[in-house]
């Protein structure tokens, strides 16, 4: 018996390039930038922070059931992202009400902003002056509960926390539920807010960029985190078909695999590793991928290991790759599934995502990084890396929908 | 055929719980574990006690493991039950940043601790397993979210072997949380301090390694109850998990409760009663009354119990609801001993 196809039926989400499926689609087309100066956590004692940020948001368009004063900031983005996706998908709150439908969410940092504020007032008032209901916020699982209790699903609801390739691990996660037949349809993303704690941290070490992200770049300086939420509606083909469902492609598979060397620093023949565990799992070979979405944080380590390590696999002839950070920047756990949705609209839509802000080669980077601007480009299969702290690789793998059995 | 099995435990639990007294008391017991008095002074500087007691629960079953690891790393994983991390580590390095003059004064090296895969990319690490590595979030329910990940991957054929389980600090930052939302709650409660963690595989590779089967996971299955205070959605995953397993309630010798909260407790009760009636034969366990709360560690320290329970072909009901709503049921059958 073969497993059940899935596919992706809904998108939802926000970025700082765009805050709904529309506008950010055509800010990837445009090769738009979200970085300004920060102002939506604590930037006390930093001078002009740039940060890629979500400036204008309104919960209430999106929260029906649950206070919004009892929601953190990164709950209430998932929500909002579920809220676009479910209605992207052409399913209404009363269709899925009390089904089983599973929620799976990646984060880096959960809660982070109720933390943020729980460090500010310990720092003010000593740690007996912390808050309940603060406390409550701040716990991680309220990234998919939050989202389980607003749309009243009684499937699994699982937060996924391992960092910043925790959006594909959760649509990985919600395709193997698909497949095993726990269920028809998931909702599955990464969701994360800027904060202080995180802003700090890679400031202390050495990686946040000035100004600009620039990947790939011979003279990048580094990342610039970010903010945002993506979630996908999953589905087995026979639920999209039976519904009449628009299908925007295939989920093909998934790869996970483990550095087990460093925290922090990513390993080349790990990351290969995983990247070919995916193409097995999925079934296919590198030469029939068309596009990359990469990690690609912009920072120094991070690109010429990705870059080489794509080059050990193509036999240095990879297809183009490009990384949307540089338009969005880091967006931690929210990343890999907000480029996962890049990586179905470029096959829903046939083009290629730009790299911008390039303006020197890197001989130890992949070649081609779609620079500045995007191309329309045949896209049939794309790859999406995903690495963190702590060598958790995962790379999820996207193919365009036919109705033919998929190729082997 | 081809089971699930579980085929090593090890645990960290606390010398003692505490029995309250009062009413509206609130305790904390934590474990005699020393990081660096245990796992040494190479590799440990930076490491926080959540890591530690991660690191140290893996590496007492390594022992069981360490031939099929020299064969093949990458298809051993690890699969952690953590519901926020180390809120310690975490808050505590935003902390820094603010009670200095500049933020600048905060060690870069403790940054890694602040994401919540620390404690299992560094096990990883230390026990150089390449396998699927994953942390799983699910509130106090996170080490039965982990465990039933860790067997989806294992049916997908991710991995051979997953070591899942759970683990819980108590730390200066979230004891200090712990005793507002508890207070806030109108609850008297002991929480623990604890790391349990189980390998699981398919009974094939036990086989292949010649391990012992201490258990068998009949089945598995997690969900959420929107309804917090009411029964219907335990008791429907009750019976899905009962109908999957093929085991009927004359079939049930050990049922266990979670009983983390009395407000879950209560539910847990009757969705059980719902099933087996307000007197039944089998023998109850209440993860609580053994362990305290220990929260991302709380539903490993049950399965523990249950597996240390059950005789041969015993089979066993385990339910558990968090104070969120996320809920849990396992089936789990008596192994070789």
């Amino acid at each position: 018996m073969s497993d059940e196809r899935v596919v992706v039926t809904g998108l939802g989400v926000l970025s700082s390039i765009g805050t709904n499926l529309d506008d950010f689609k055509e800010a990837l087309i445009k090769g738009d930038c979200g970085a300004q100066f920060a102002s939506m956590f604590n930037t006390e004692g930093f001078d002009s922070v740039k940060a890629c940020e979500i400036k204008a948001f309104d919960p209430t368009l999106y929260v029906e059931n649950i206070p919004v004063d009892m929601l953190g900031r990164s709950s209430q983005f998932s929500i909002a992202a579920a809220h676009m996706a479910i209605a992207d998908a052409g399913l209404n709150r009363s269709d899925i009400k009390s089904k089983k439908i599973p929620v799976c969410i990646g984060t880096t940092d959960g809660e982070s902003q109720s933390l943020d504020k729980l460090a500010k007032l310990w720092a003010t008032s000593g740690i007996n002056s912390f808050d309940a209901d603060l406390a409550e916020k701040s716990v991680a699982s309220n990234l998919s509960n939050s989202v389980s209790r607003e749309f009243g699903l009684h499937g699994e609801s699982v937060t996924i926390s391992t960092a910043c390739s925790a959006g594909n691990y959760a649509i990985g996660h919600a395709f193997d539920l698909l497949q095993a037949g726990d269920a028809d349809i998931a909702l599955c993303g990464g969701c994360d807010s800027v904060c202080r704690k995180t802003y700090s941290g890679f400031s202390r070490l050495g990686t946040i960029a000035p100004e600009k992200c620039q990947p790939f770049d011979l003279h990048r300086k580094g990342l610039l985190t970010g903010e945002g939420a993506g979630v996908l509606v999953l589905e087995t083909l026979a639920s999209a078909q039976a519904r009449g469902a628009k299908i925007y492609a295939e989920v093909l598979g998934y790869g996970l695999n483990c550095d087990a060397n460093h925290m922090v620093a990513p390993n080349m023949d790990s990351v290969a590793n995983c990247i070919r565990i995916a193409h097995k799992n999925a079934n296919i070979e590198p030469e029939s991928v068309d596009y990359i979405c990469a990690h690609g944080t912009g920072t120094v380590a991070n690109d010429e290991t990705e870059s080489g390590a794509i080059n050990q696999v193509y036999n240095n002839n990879p297809p183009p790759v490009s990384s949307i950070k540089s338009m969005l920047g880091h967006t931690m756990g929210a990343a890999s599934a907000i480029a996962s949705i890049a990586c179905v609209l470029s096959i829903k839509h046939q083009f290629l995502p730009p790299t911008i802000n390039h303006e020197v080669d890197d001989e130890k980077c992949i070649s081609d990084c779609v620079a500045n601007r995007s191309r329309k480009h045949k896209i049939n299969i794309a790859q999406n890396n995903g690495f963190a702290f702590g060598g958790n690789n995962a790379i999820t793998m996207y193919g365009a929908y036919t109705d033919e059995e998929a190729v082997a | 055929m081809k089971s699930i099995v579980i085929s090593g435990y090890s645990n960290i639990i606390p010398d003692s719980i505490f029995k309250i007294d009062s009413e509206r008391d609130v305790q904390f017991s934590t474990t005699q574990f020393d990081t660096r008095e245990v796992l040494g002074k190479k590799g440990t500087r930076s490491m926080d006690k959540l890591t530690g007691l991660a690191v140290h629960c893996i590496g007492k079953i390594m022992s069981k493991l360490s031939s099929q690891r020299d064969q093949e790393a990458d298809r051993i994983g690890i699969v952690i039950g953590s519901a926020q991390g180390s809120m310690d580590s975490i808050t505590r390095f935003t902390y820094e940043t603010l009670a200095h003059e500049s933020p600048d004064y905060v060690n870069p090296a403790l940054f890694p601790n602040t994401v919540m895969n620390c404690a299992a990319g560094q096990s990883a690490i230390w026990h150089e397993l390449k396998g699927p590595n994953a942390t799983i979030s699910s509130g106090e329910l996170s080490s039965f979210a982990a465990i039933k990940y860790a067997i989806s991957l294992l049916n997908k054929n991710y991995a051979d072997t997953l070591i899942s389980g759970g683990i819980e600090e108590l730390a200066e930052v979230n004891i200090a949380a712990n005793k507002k939302i508890a207070e806030k709650l109108s609850v008297s409660t002991v929480f623990s301090e604890a790391s349990a963690f189980f390998a699981i595989e398919h009974s094939d590779t036990t086989k292949k390694y010649q391990r012992e089967i201490l258990a068998e996971i009949k089945a598995i299955n997690i969900g959420f109850n929107p309804a917090l205070n009411t029964h219907h959605a335990l008791s429907e995953l009750i019976d899905q998990t009962m109908s999957s397993a093929n085991v009927e309630k004359s079939d049930i010798a050990v049922v266990s409760i979670g009983g983390a909260w009395p407000q879950t407790r209560q539910v847990e009760i009757a969705a059980v009663e719902n099933l087996l009636g307000a007197v039944y034969k089998a023998k109850l366990l209440d993860a609580y009354q053994e362990n305290g709360n220990a929260v991302s560690c709380h539903n490993a320290l049950q399965l523990g119990s249950v597996v240390n329970a059950i005789g041969p072909n015993e089979n066993a009901l385990l339910v558990a609801q968090d104070i969120k709503g996320n809920i849990g049921v396992m089936i789990v059958s008596g192994g070789d001993r």
